[in-house]
């Protein structure tokens, strides 16, 4: 099969070499940042929707006469929290940031509206009655609402699925044009070089060697401007990152890093993975070419 | 002898025209000349015995064996075996007359030695002084010639050859001839169509086809 292929090499599209290579960068890029933005929009939407839907929050209003929820009842719920919680797993909403996102910076002197108390938890489902039971003991008598993010969160799951649909979608439809237009380029050369090849078959080439030697050799075209493409996205991608801002704390201290080696180990992958299918489906498509043409139809 | 091709009440043709019914019996080292009208269907035979094609009717057998469109394998292992001249066969335009004659044994045959054989070959068709030559300058009859010596550089069992003196002088087409006879001598079947015949020995096997079946 090597013979073949070096004798393919020298006949079968040899003038197209810089071509394939400037078609595989540009389509290849485009494929690539598809499923780069994929990756790491399902990854970002997963860890997203998922933390956000563990998340509860509670307002605990106060009583009639009171300003402001005391401070005992204050400090019995957050050591509750403390002993209960991890120290990232509650939050506090302050009341200054509260009466500042309302504009009532100056509330306790003219007004007799009660400042709540708001905190967030993270917490499982199974969890959270006893933990209602506990902090409704400790507030007595006061009114506590509970608002579950999940709930809210149904539309913006919509919205993110629909995205993702969209980013694959274009992936997709990017790839099988490619594949689409490989094949044309393919077949319209078989045609030109139909007696050559016929040729070879009278002389005893196998359907499946003559496949493999044409595909083989239309990847290794297409190779250096695959991995051309690869460090394109891959910088693109990690410049594009620090300008908009994704920061390195985003998920954890050393997201930036993970980001950066998880996004190339996942573009090299995705070209190897790519690489092999469009080999198979080239081999499938010539082996079935020549097969059809194993015996002239009389 | 032993045999290698049976062709057992075969029809075969294009759909719509002419029809030909053959049975033929080829041993090894049989030399067979198939002559006829133009247009009668030698070639389309050839193809039959090189199994580009497969009878519309009858049966193919090959060293005893019922060839079908299933027998690939078969017919594949069989094709290597051959070497096989077709009318304005296709070469290379670009590659020069060695590369040209040297391709059929890559494809052909793994271990071989090209450069001793190829020596050969080519000084007795008379390309040695072209062998650098790209096909593209070559005359008609120089192209014949570099085709003849692609079909025999593997040393083929069994020569196939669709008027392989086309475009060739007397003189090339008496030396061609001496050349299969040669070969044959020594073992090799010999299938040829031929424009004269009559350059050959009449103690050939000669099968002349003629239209009897629309």
């Amino acid at each position: 099969m090597t013979n073949y292929q070096n004798l393919l090499k020298r006949i079968f599209l040899k003038d197209d070499e810089k071509f394939f290579h400037g078609l595989s960068f540009v389509i290849l890029s485009l494929i690539a940042i598809n499923a780069i933005l994929y990756f790491n929009f399902y990854k970002f939407s997963s860890n997203w929707i998922d933390q956000e839907s563990r998340k509860t929050t509670f307002i605990i209003s106060t009583l009639e006469n009171e300003r402001d929820i005391p401070l005992t009842v204050k400090e019995n719920i957050f050591s509750f929290l403390r002993e209960k919680f991890h120290e990232n797993s509650f939050k506090v909403i302050d009341s200054g940031l509260i009466q500042e996102s309302l504009g009532l910076e100056n509330l306790n002197t003219f007004s007799s509206i009660g400042m709540p108390l708001i905190f967030q938890i993270l917490v499982e489902d199974k969890k959270l009655e006893l933990i209602e039971d506990k902090i409704k003991t400790i507030s007595g008598e006061r009114v506590i609402e509970k608002y579950a993010h999940r709930d809210e969160l149904y539309e913006i799951a919509i919205i993110i699925n629909r995205i993702k649909f969209f980013i694959f979608f274009m992936f997709a439809m990017v790839s099988i044009l490619f594949a689409f237009l490989i094949t044309t380029m393919i077949k319209a050369a078989l045609l030109v070089n139909f007696k050559f090849l016929e040729m070879i078959q009278i002389m005893g080439a196998s359907s499946i060697d003559i496949a493999k030697s044409i595909s083989l050799m239309i990847v290794k075209k297409i190779m250096p401007g695959s991995f051309l493409s690869l460090i394109f996205v891959f910088v693109v991608f990690t410049t594009s990152a620090q300008v908009l801002g994704l920061s390195s704390n985003f998920f954890s201290s050393s997201f930036f890093f993970d980001l950066n080696i998880k996004n190339f180990i996942v573009l090299v992958l995705f070209l190897i993975f790519f690489l092999i299918v469009l080999l198979i489906y080239l081999t499938s498509y010539l082996f079935y070419f020549f097969e059809k043409r194993f015996f002239d139809e009389i | 002898m032993s045999e290698i091709i049976n062709v057992e009440n075969a029809s075969i043709g294009y759909r719509g025209g002419n029809i030909l019914n053959i049975n033929l019996k080829i041993n090894k080292g049989d030399f067979w000349v198939i002559s006829g009208n133009n247009a009668v269907g030698k070639s389309l035979f050839l193809k039959l015995l090189y199994m580009k094609i497969l009878p519309l009717k009858g049966n193919l057998f090959l060293f005893g064996k019922k060839i079908t469109s299933n027998s690939k394998e078969k017919i594949l292992e069989f094709r290597r075996q051959l070497g096989v001249i077709l009318q304005n066969d296709y070469l290379i335009p670009f590659f020069t007359v060695s590369q040209n004659v040297e391709f059929s044994s890559v494809i052909q045959k793994e271990n071989f030695d090209y450069l001793s054989r190829s020596k050969e070959i080519l000084s007795w068709l008379g390309l040695t002084n072209i062998k650098d030559t790209p096909i593209s300058k070559l005359s008609n009859g120089q192209k014949q010639k570099v085709v003849i010596a692609r079909a025999l550089i593997t040393n083929p069992k069994i020569v196939i050859a669709d008027q392989p003196d086309t475009n060739l002088d007397k003189q090339s087409t008496k030396k061609i001839f001496f050349l299969f006879e040669s070969i044959n001598k020594l073992g090799t079947t010999i299938i040829i169509t031929s424009k004269n015949p009559d350059i050959l020995p009449k103690t050939y096997k000669t099968l002349h086809l003629k239209n009897n079946v629309k």
